[in-house]
């Protein structure tokens, strides 16, 4: 397991923060399409973490969340994890669905509609990132799981064998004119990956 | 009583019969608890991946190959007798699916599998195991009996 030795360059800070940008604004347009609300997605901010640090900002190794999980392959590879807290994810769903009462558990129908907004959240930022890196990617369907922050998070990052030391993580909060939603955003690439995907950064 | 918290790809010993060792939130990852039941020492490694493939360069437990022996040569040298110790492990589960699956889904299985086999080359027994599944657990091992609390959201504890 490898650092990002050095950590990322002005350049590749900069453009990842415009792709992810781009790409959390359209997801907010969608997401306002599909609710006939006004959703906001505040400005994200990009940072650089290792494992043990992700987990504690996602709220320690213990506690529940709803997590959507896609696997992208291409040119690269690695996965798109995106967690909520459970009482957000929740209140995302109803949101969504226009319920006015909070639902109290996570059914079909919520898996579903948190499996569409992963879909859109990481095709957004997968096409945004291949238009800027030229690579071709493709992601896999969601998969919604509910259980400890610690148990998600170390096993979307070990399902890349190669999994590298710091993950690429943006914090995100979804917002309707009322309510505020946590969220984290997080992308794992492999060693090899994380490397190419930079030089392709870097190099436009 | 004292927690002593394994953190990912760490090993801890313990022969404080007053304490517990513990990891929280393991996924994919295995759990493997040694005890020595005559001197009640006891002692966690938290494993992440099968093997090292040569690159292991610190000296973590987060390898099944090189962890599992790590953790023994540490339980040995606080003064566990092989004759007298025994093997409990547990997680490995599979937390995603995908329809039609896909080998990067199996990983929680290749680490039980790699875990058990460092186990049977040290001549380690394994005395139980809760392995599997697709949920995360918390594990918690006592000094002074050798005993494992396995806790998962919503399915309550299971004492192996």
């Amino acid at each position: 397991m490898t650092k990002i030795t050095n950590g990322l360059t002005f350049k590749q800070r900069e453009m990842l923060e415009r792709i992810i940008k781009l790409s959390t604004d359209s997801s907010a347009v969608a997401l306002s399409e599909m609710t006939s609300k006004s959703i906001f997605l505040q400005s994200p901010e990009l940072n650089v973490v290792s494992l043990d640090s992700i987990i504690n900002i996602a709220g320690g190794s213990e506690s529940v969340t709803i997590s959507v999980c896609l696997i992208f392959s291409g040119e690269i590879s690695g996965n798109i994890l995106l967690i909520f807290p459970r009482a957000s994810a929740l209140k995302l769903i109803s949101l969504i669905l226009q319920e006015d009462v909070l639902r109290e558990e996570l059914d079909e129908m919520g898996v579903s509609v948190l499996g569409e907004v992963g879909n859109l959240v990481s095709s957004y930022f997968l096409s945004t990132l291949s238009d800027y890196t030229g690579l071709d990617l493709r992601p896999s369907s969601p998969m919604v799981v509910q259980d400890m922050v610690g148990a998600i998070v170390s096993s979307a990052m070990l399902m890349l064998e190669r999994a590298p030391e710091e993950i690429l993580y943006v914090k995100t909060e979804l917002s309707d004119e009322f309510d505020k939603i946590d969220g984290h955003l997080m992308l794992f690439t492999d060693e090899d990956s994380l490397g190419i995907l930079l030089q392709a950064i870097e190099t436009r | 009583m004292t927690e002593i918290n394994v953190g990912i790809g760490e090993l801890k010993v313990s022969s404080d019969k007053d304490s517990v060792i513990v990891t929280r939130g393991l996924g994919s990852c295995v759990a493997v608890c040694l005890y020595d039941r005559l001197a009640k020492i006891a002692g966690m490694a938290h494993i992440m991946l099968p093997s090292d493939n040569g690159r292991d360069a610190d000296h973590s437990a987060r390898f099944a190959d090189t962890g599992v022996p790590r953790l023994f040569e540490a339980m040995v040298k606080a003064g566990a007798n092989p004759k007298f110790m025994v093997a409990k492990i547990a997680g490995g589960a599979r937390m995603f699916d995908l329809p039609g699956g896909s080998q990067l889904l199996e990983i929680g299985a290749r680490n039980c599998k790699a875990v058990i086999a460092a186990l049977e080359s040290l001549k380690l027994s394994l005395a139980a195991a809760d392995t599997g599944k697709d949920y995360g657990r918390t594990v918690e091992l006592s000094v002074a009996s050798g005993e494992l609390r396995v806790k998962a959201i919503g399915r309550g504890v299971t004492i192996i």
